[in-house]
């Protein structure tokens, strides 16, 4: 199988294609600290794409409740399992890291693709481990929403699980559009290809003949069966709107954020087109917003990076999970990721202002400095307090045709004060 | 139309069978409530939320990130924790212009597929 060069896993690894083509590639950051789960990202691609008869379990864009919620049920538990029976006590991370090729250090353990080298089951070989859910777990999109404490009222009378003191968050999700696609490996009709102007994973559903083997294979369970026309669907990334024909928005042809990102509430989501080499690594450009959040900061990070198809979604990890949990999920950076996004510095929270501001993509952002109006105490992951600087900065966002698309001004924090300890206020 | 079976998904009502464990096993994954609401509430603010709009929320089972706190910690420390963040951290806000849209004529979009079979959905 050739070799492949996975930045987020910071060595070659095994994959059947070799190396994606270069050009611009889809990606996006969430934050989870703002999410409220309130599921419109859901429902503006529910509404789009996925409302016809044969996909009412096919939720592109899903918001789960972790720890114990997830769609398709305990996805990602299982496939973690299945990683460590076949690889068992080595799925682990090097000590280390730092530098543009291996940012997070070195994961020593098996990748979806390594782990399935040589295995075949019952239907032959596999391209990836992995699994098909049942029906059963196709059937709940937001079982256990909003539990943070255990299961007990859903177990039997005489059963008891201990309790865990109250933490959770939401986690959004959708195609991440993988440098290294499992359900492109695994496709056994060549149906799946990435697109080389921004790279776009897409199912021609002339050529799927419904054998589900992306189903099996993506580790994220993207990749979802539709009985009633025999074929495998997945996310399109809306890529009417990443090619500038929605003309209310992109007059000029300009690419525009898809569904899910434009409609969200809080205001967690930025996504944008990167450069790529040849080589499947992101090209230098810190004033991509992106690229300076992921690359360059360091503040989002992949979601389960040892998967080892190289997804282009990113999140900021949420502060009040512990640890553990979130490097399983988000690997070695969580540290590095929330010490600076718990209180960021200038440039930092200027670039974080640009998350939902504009409906069209940013390819390029920069700074009109201000004055300093505010210093505020704020809480760092070990419960301690910094003091986080406040500037009246602007930053300016440029589309395609780097003309201004969006401009955001911080002002300055405003306190209310008790009326009944301030009397003489006015 | 016939009725569909689903699958009974309760699991206090599904009988046992042979192969399901008869003992259940967890683990206790320790977590800070105060830090929960201290993060949750600096978001909220950061995030333009007002003060009476965040003590609201936090009573509203609607929103459960901040209720179970309130629920697992009390009123009085709940309402401590808010009043100090509040206190420290203030209302953010920022003001956004976004490139206007010349013009806004509504359009039709065609996104649909056909059918493998040829009929209409």
């Amino acid at each position: 199988m050739p070799s492949v060069y996975n930045w987020q896993l910071g060595r070659d690894m095994s994959f059947p294609y070799g190396n994606a083509p270069g050009g611009l590639q889809f990606a996006f950051v969430f934050n989870i600290n703002r999410c409220i789960g309130c599921q419109t990202c859901t429902m503006a691609c529910r509404s789009t794409w996925t409302f016809g008869r044969g996909q009412e379990h096919m939720w592109w864009n899903n918001v789960e409740t972790k720890p114990f919620g997830g769609y398709p049920r305990f996805w990602d538990a299982k496939l973690l399992t299945m990683l460590e029976e076949a690889n068992p006590g080595k799925q682990v991370w090097g000590k280390g890291g730092g530098g543009t090729d291996a940012p997070y250090g070195t994961f020593n353990g098996m990748t979806i693709f390594e782990a399935a080298e040589g295995y075949a089951g019952p239907a032959g070989p596999r391209r990836a481990l992995g699994y098909i859910p049942t029906a059963d777990e196709w059937a709940a999109p937001n079982i256990f929403e909003d539990h943070g404490r255990t299961l007990a009222d859903a177990l039997p009378s005489d059963a008891r699980l201990p309790e865990h003191k109250v933490w959770f968050f939401y986690l959004a999700r959708l195609c991440n559009h993988c440098t290294y696609p499992a359900c492109l490996a695994s496709c056994p009709r060549n149906a799946i290809y990435k697109r080389p102007e921004d790279g776009v994973v897409l199912i021609d559903q002339s050529r799927c003949n419904g054998y589900q083997k992306c189903v099996e294979a993506c580790p994220y369970k993207k990749a979802i069966f539709r009985s009633t026309t025999g074929t495998s669907e997945k996310c399109v990334g809306c890529y009417p709107r990443l090619e500038g024909r929605d003309p209310l928005i992109s007059p000029n042809g300009e690419p525009a954020e898809t569904r899910c990102m434009t409609s969200c509430v809080g205001k967690i989501r930025l996504q944008g087109l990167v450069q790529v080499d040849d080589r499947g690594n992101w090209k230098p450009d810190a004033t991509n917003p992106l690229y300076y959040l992921v690359r360059e900061r360091q503040v989002a990070l992949p979601l389960y990076p040892q998967f080892g198809t190289e997804p282009n979604g990113f999140y900021i990890p949420p502060r009040w999970v512990p640890r553990p949990y979130l490097e399983q999920m988000f690997g070695p950076g969580v540290q590095r990721s929330l010490e600076q996004y718990a209180c960021p510095d200038r440039e930092l929270l200027a670039c974080l202002q640009l998350f939902r501001a504009a409906q069209q993509i940013i390819f390029r952002y920069e700074v009109i400095k201000g004055p300093k109006v505010a210093e505020v105490p704020v809480t760092m992951p070990d419960s301690s307090t910094k003091i986080q600087e406040i500037y009246n900065d602007t930053v300016i966002g440029y589309n395609k045709l780097d003309k201004e698309c969006v401009r955001v001004t911080i002002k300055e924090p405003t306190f209310e004060r008790d009326r009944m300890k301030h009397a003489n206020s006015i | 139309m016939a009725d569909i079976e689903y699958p009974n998904l309760d699991p206090r009502l599904r009988p046992a069978e042979p192969d399901h464990p008869m003992s259940l096993e967890g683990d206790v994954i320790s977590g800070d409530p105060a830090l929960l609401v201290r993060c949750l509430a600096e978001e909220m603010l950061m995030g333009g939320m007002s003060a009476p709009e965040l003590t609201a929320l936090s009573h509203s089972p609607q929103y459960q990130s901040l209720y179970a706190a309130r629920v697992s910690l009390g009123h009085e420390a709940t309402d401590r924790i808010l009043g100090e963040v509040i206190a420290r951290v203030g209302v953010f806000s920022s003001e956004v212009w976004e490139s206007p849209i010349q013009d806004e004529t509504p359009v039709a979009l065609t996104v649909s597929a056909p059918r493998r079979d040829g009929k209409g959905d």
